[in-house]
């Protein structure tokens, strides 16, 4: 009994939440109901349909405060019973519809975010196109659940829809769709043949003018599936150094980063939330007056924790001195 | 079924390869919130996937263990013995649903 009280105390219905989430990126491609205007508002209608990248937003930055409200709702509903009866309504609606609604400000600071990117890699000369029919969600939930047949599948789909529409190189924007193109879809399907580029690896330093004028301390913080699933985290350094904004190390950085929490989001609210103000704790213990982050999910989790420090995205810093 | 004996197989021979030095352990952050549960660290999941496949553990304490793993890959970093720890814990939910997530 003592060992029992001892644990359980973080994963509850993990196996109805699990199904939950499976249900809907199998069946309606996205782990969790974001509307259409959410996911593509941002588009502006001059936006090239041909060229050499195709930008792939992997629909991370968009989903994020959707996460948030969500999480937030997870953490309320604990009951066991209610969880089965949600489950059961799932493969008829999706229930994730009716959790509460992001403000009108959060999806357009999340549209902004990936308007920023998609500048810094055409300000970089290079020649990238759009179009959302085959910008679809990476899966990685059903990755990292170990939903390996489910991920085959679903990986097959996304590839296929990207092959037929003749794309062989994209440029991803968030570290989760970046570490499924290059890490695992390439040993997981047959005759994959995508090039995948995080932007921070293609942007020209030369279209900066180096002269910050930040007065606020900066802190870095690397997200996990860029600094150690794919090594990039001296990219995002030379950058800010060319522009000349200082910004301080803090405890575990580049590849030792610390993560912030948020994968078990979705299981545990609560347990998430205490590795997130850990994290956010040595990051403010820095002095810093700002947090860089370069992960909509290390975004969300922050803000999650707390809602005084202003936590931003690297793109919004660096965008600000393009020429 | 030979491919969930053959991934059983797989987890074991690399989670055996522990020799219980703990040198992943001061680099995870669900440890480091709880600090004094070893069940929150790699170096007990790790043992903890031994134990289920030798002689079973209780699988409310397994969950518990498996699904708090973040799988930031900090502890992979860390083993002197090479033991793919995050690459072990997400093979191991698999094998929990008999090949296809959780049990």
């Amino acid at each position: 009994m003592e060992v029992m009280e001892l644990v359980n105390r973080y994963i509850n219905n993990s196996n109805l939440i699990i199904e939950i989430i499976r249900r809907n990126i199998m069946k309606r491609g996205y782990p969790i109901y974001i509307p259409n205007k959410a996911l593509y508002g941002w588009i502006d209608e001059d936006f090239p349909r041909d060229g050499e990248y195709f930008f792939y937003t992997g629909l991370m930055y968009q989903m994020a405060p959707y996460i948030e409200r969500i999480v937030n709702m997870l953490q309320k509903l604990r009951s066991g019973v209610l969880f089965k009866v949600i489950n059961i309504l799932n493969r008829v609606v999706d229930v994730s519809r009716f959790s509460s609604k992001p403000s009108h400000e959060e999806v357009m600071k999340m549209h902004k975010i990936i308007r920023n990117i998609y500048s810094l890699v055409y300000r970089s000369g290079l020649s990238v196109w759009y179009d959302p029919s085959i910008d679809k969600y990476a899966g990685v939930l059903l990755y990292e659940f170990g939903l390996m047949d489910d991920l085959k599948i679903y990986a097959e789909r996304i590839s296929d829809a990207l092959s037929s529409m003749g794309v062989n190189k994209i440029v991803t924007i968030d570290p989760h769709t970046t570490y499924m193109f290059k890490k695992v879809f390439p040993s997981l399907l047959e005759n994959y043949s995508i090039e995948a580029y995080s932007y921070l690896e293609l942007i020209d330093e030369d279209i900066f003018v180096g002269s910050s004028a930040e007065q606020n301390k900066f802190v870095i913080h690397d997200p996990c599936y860029y600094a150690r699933g794919v090594g990039v985290f001296s990219e995002p350094r030379k950058l800010l150094d060319r522009i000349g904004v200082e910004y301080i190390e803090p405890k575990f950085n580049r590849v030792d980063t610390y993560c912030c929490g948020g994968p078990v989001e979705s299981l545990s609210p609560l347990f998430s939330a205490k590795i997130g103000v850990k994290r956010l704790g040595m990051l403010v213990d820095t002095g810093a007056d700002e947090v860089i982050t370069m992960c909509p999910i290390c975004m969300a989790n922050f803000r999650r924790v707390s809602k005084e420090v202003n936590i931003i995205d690297l793109s919004e810093l660096i965008s600000k001195y393009i020429k | 079924m030979s491919g969930l004996a053959e991934l059983r197989r797989e987890i074991l021979r690399d989670v055996l390869k522990c020799s219980y030095c703990a040198m992943c352990e001061w680099v995870c952050p669900t440890l480091d919130v709880e600090s004094n549960n070893r069940l929150y660290g790699p170096r007990g999941r790790v043992n903890l996937i031994a134990s289920y496949f030798r002689e079973g553990v209780d699988i409310g304490i397994l969950k518990e263990s498996i699904y708090t793993c973040l799988v930031c890959m900090a502890c992979t970093r860390q083993c002197p013995a090479g033991i793919d720890i995050a690459e072990d814990i997400r093979k191991f939910r698999l094998f929990l649903d008999g090949g296809n997530g959780v049990g």
